[in-house]
């Protein structure tokens, strides 16, 4: 569902992203950690179409980002940190807004479900002002998936959630995973890579360290230890000491979901 | 406390200045930057009067040949007095406007980072309402010395400008202190008396005005030999009422809070400082000795002006209407059909905060009248000047909205340039979002284009005389092409502020959020000139061949009208065809436009 090959992404000398490639299968998660500063926004956004990639493939259900954005961003849904809304629109008027720009027919049936499920039917003649920042994250996701994206970006999914809106929200990201969507998020909350993702991707500085499912990239950084926290996995594998060569056979993303 | 302000401030001010003059190093803030330099020197500072003395005269030779020089300077006492009751009648309505308010509460006015830091710090009242007042006075010493350069430039005034700024420094510091104060005495009254204290005042503020307006009224129906249409001698007429009765006991302690600024000499200023600072002193008691808490009523106005600026920002709302209120779709907007109409529907939406059915209709109306006016006008044969003046004006006010337009209202790509990131997601291309974005300034332009086309057009029918050799048919066709070339040309004016706004995003989004300085009065010269340079040269060709094709139609015997309305769809082909290939390039560079990149200031 979603292909990334050399990757890359320069700003002048600086290089942002350096030779990404890895794939996400349909009902996969894919949880992209790494430090502040590795790359994983500007990711996203490249994937996203959001920025253009300074060299590299991207491919979104089939469609080419670069030839045919179009339908290739028919198919996605980006979700930033920050929400961003118009300040002058309520969320009714967000989501008959989008449902027009995506040319979703069925847009009212879609839109009720939605707004009871992210608790914003009796919000729906409000401004975004009017909301907290956990709704506006809901309206943002509401907007997201109003058009039944089949590839998703979160970028930092949780931030601003209370603990019952986290919830929710890994149910939600979960479900979709199942429906058969493709989903990648970054996060620096580890916890919610071992609940949600499949696979994970650890990048630093713009490259990839490692990839796989967790299970895999625990066993590489763990060292033959047992019962090696994510945590530690994570620090180890972002720390200045050369990273330990790959699992003699090295496993791939199209691995089957391991999801419940 | 005092040195921890002045470090505040002063390393505030240096650190600004620093990160100015480097970003002055960038050619494009250079440019902006000499733009509106020389345009603040050519309008304002090269009238400034530093010296002393009467500032303005008039040396014209006489009958005798000998050389006279008058002093175009009013009278201090009626600068004064008339000032000291505008004065008046705006801290009358402040009180109205404080007294309105649901609950009024004390308040002074903190910034949001200054409410994080101070209201936390272990700081007495006095010293966190001494701070808040001297921080002001910064603001307000600033504010006097953009007045001055303002009011220096008539020749009106006596004095000189260190005089009229310390003046405006006395009226500035006045108005504020005074609303401070109030908001204390309000809040204070209302604590202790309940809603009957808030009811109370409004009663009295009522009688107070319908007695102004009483004695207004007697006024201007007092018999007199002065001519009111000189401007002078009603200014005169109306200190004559100021000077007598309860009129001149209310008047004047707010004429010696003016008394300074109209001062004509030094020695005369010197005199006035003294009654001048009994009013805000007295008011600086009041906030002082009354123990009102004021932190929650800070708190609730720092947020609701830190709210307004947000807005200001996102959507280009004018100062001072209110940005976040729902407002109703203008149009029901089904989930088919093209996209760029969700754009025109949006950004409806967002400019109905000062531009509604209300709005529309009022304008409708005053169009109406002026045209039933002039159609009257004409028929009688009795006043073809008015309509000569009407359609006069109305052209001018045409090129005026032509011209500025276009910066004024920009509710298209440059208002939602910040939500860039956002637009990119859609499934558009950049030519659909581009367009789309600009079809509500166009709409809006195009409709008071119109507006101010009907009645030219309309005063220039009705100008239309019998056997006169452009005929009544051939000013309704003109009246009709031009009206069919307006949208048209509206479409052509927005791409051009749209591509500089596409073209240099960091400079367009630095300037607009700074909020002003020369830079961004600079900025908007260059981009006004531009714009209307290159609409220039756009309609070159269109107004080139249009009347060739006109002159040509009646040499083929077809006659006016269908050469008009042949250039007519000749120049809608061209213009079009510009406006297309504008938005396909604007489309293009969108898409390529890196926000990561060159949305950094």
């Amino acid at each position: 569902m979603i292909e990334v090959a050399n990757l890359n992404k320069r700003y002048g000398e600086f290089v942002a992203v350096r030779d990404l490639s890895f794939s996400v299968a349909p009902g996969q998660v894919l949880g992209l950690v790494g430090p502040n500063g590795a790359g994983k926004t500007t990711t996203l956004r490249c994937l996203a179409g959001i920025i253009p990639c300074t060299s590299g493939l991207v491919t979104i259900a089939g469609r080419n980002l670069a030839s045919d954005p179009v339908a290739a961003k028919r198919e996605l849904a980006f979700f930033p940190d920050e929400p961003r809304l118009f300040d002058y629109l309520t969320v009714r008027q967000h989501l008959a807004f989008i449902a027009r720009i995506y040319g979703v027919p069925d847009a009212e049936s879609r839109a009720a479900p939605l707004l009871e499920e992210l608790e914003l039917a009796d919000k729906a003649d409000l401004l975004p002002n009017e909301l907290s920042r956990g709704m506006k994250q809901k309206l943002v996701i509401a907007c997201g998936l109003l058009h039944g994206p089949r590839v998703m970006f979160f970028d930092e999914p949780l931030t601003g959630l209370d603990p019952l809106g986290i919830r929710r929200m890994k149910d939600s990201i979960v479900r979709r995973a199942r429906a058969g969507a493709a989903i990648v998020l970054s996060s620096h909350l580890l916890h919610l890579l071992e609940e949600v993702c499949t696979h994970v991707l650890i990048l630093k500085q713009g490259e990839k360290i490692a990839d796989g499912t967790l299970a895999e990239v625990s066993a590489r950084f763990s060292r033959g230890e047992a019962g090696v926290s994510l945590e530690e996995i994570f620090l180890r594998a972002t720390s200045d000491e050369p990273p330990p060569p790959p699992a003699p056979e090295p496993a791939t993303l199209q691995d089957p979901p391991l999801l419940p | 406390m005092i040195g921890a302000l002045l470090y505040w401030r002063l390393h505030s001010l240096r650190n600004r200045v620093v990160a100015w003059v480097v970003r002055l190093r960038q050619p494009k803030y250079l440019a902006s930057f000499l733009a509106g330099a020389a345009y603040i020197y050519f309008i304002f500072l090269r009238r400034v009067h530093f010296g002393g003395g009467p500032a303005h005269t008039l040396t014209a030779p006489s009958l005798n040949g000998r050389t006279v020089t008058v002093s175009l300077a009013l009278p201090a006492a009626l600068i004064s007095e008339v000032g000291g009751f505008l004065l008046l009648a705006y801290l009358f309505g402040n009180a109205f406007f404080i007294w309105s308010a649901a609950a009024p509460e004390a308040r002074l006015k903190f910034t949001e980072a200054e409410i994080a830091f101070l209201f936390p710090a272990p700081l007495s009242r006095r010293r966190l309402i001494h701070f808040n007042l001297i921080s002001t006075e910064l603001t307000v010493l600033i504010s006097s010395l953009f007045l001055t350069l303002i009011t220096d430039r008539g020749s009106f005034l006596g004095g000189n400008a260190l005089t009229h700024a310390v003046g405006w420094w006395i009226i500035l510091s006045s108005v504020s202190l005074y609303q401070n104060a109030l908001t204390f005495v309000a809040s204070r009254a209302v604590e202790r008396f309940g809603p009957r204290a808030k009811r109370n005042a409004l009663v009295l503020l009522t009688l107070g005005a319908l007695y102004a307006v009483r004695a207004l009224w007697l006024t201007a129906r007092a018999p007199s030999a002065i001519d009111p249409r000189v401007l002078t001698s009603t200014f005169v007429y109306l200190t004559d009422w100021l000077r007598t009765g309860l009129g001149a006991g209310l008047v004047r302690p707010f004429a010696w809070v003016i008394a300074p600024f109209a001062a004509p000499t030094f020695g005369a200023f010197l005199l006035a400082l003294g009654p001048a600072l009994l009013f805000p002193a007295l008011c600086y008691a009041v906030i002082l000795g009354l123990q009102v808490p004021f932190r929650d009523g800070s708190i609730a106005a720092a947020g609701r002006r830190a709210q307004q600026r947000a807005a200001q920002r996102a959507i280009g709302t004018p100062r001072g209407v209110r940005a976040y209120r729902p407002r109703r779709s203008p149009f029901a907007l089904k989930p088919g059909g093209r996209p760029e109409v969700a754009f025109l529907w949006k950004n409806l939406i967002g400019i109905q905060s000062w531009f509604n059915l209300r709005v529309v209709l009022v304008i409708l109306i005053a169009g109406a009248l002026v045209m039933v006016n002039v159609s009257h006008a004409g028929r009688s044969h009795s006043n073809l000047a008015t309509a000569t003046v009407v359609l006069t004006v109305a052209a001018i006010a045409g090129f005026y909205v032509m011209l500025l337009g276009p910066q004024l209202i920009r509710q298209d790509l440059r208002s939602d340039l910040p939500n860039a990131d956002v637009l990119k997601v859609y499934p558009l291309r950049g030519w659909q979002i581009v367009s789309g974005q600009m079809l509500t300034p166009a709409l809006l332009l195009s409709l008071l284009m119109w507006l101010t086309a009907l009645v030219a057009g309309w005063a220039f029918l009705s100008t239309a005389q019998p056997g006169s050799p452009i005929t009544f048919g051939m000013r309704l066709a003109g009246l009709i092409c031009v009206c069919a070339v307006i949208p048209a040309v509206t479409l052509l004016q927005l791409v051009i502020p749209n591509a500089a706004a596409l073209l240099f995003p960091g400079w367009h989004q630095a300037v607009r959020t700074r909020g002003g300085g020369i830079e961004a009065i600079g900025q908007r010269l260059l981009f006004t000139f531009g714009q209307f340079l290159g609409v220039l040269v756009a309609l070159l060709p269109a107004a080139l061949t249009a009347p060739l094709i006109v002159v040509s139609a009646v040499g083929w015997g077809l006659g006016v009208i269908p050469g008009l309305a042949a250039a007519t769809l000749f120049a809608l082909a061209v213009i079009l065809g510009e406006v297309w290939v504008g938005l396909w390039w604007l489309g293009e560079r969108f898409e390529r436009l890196d926000i990561a990149l060159e949305l950094k200031p």
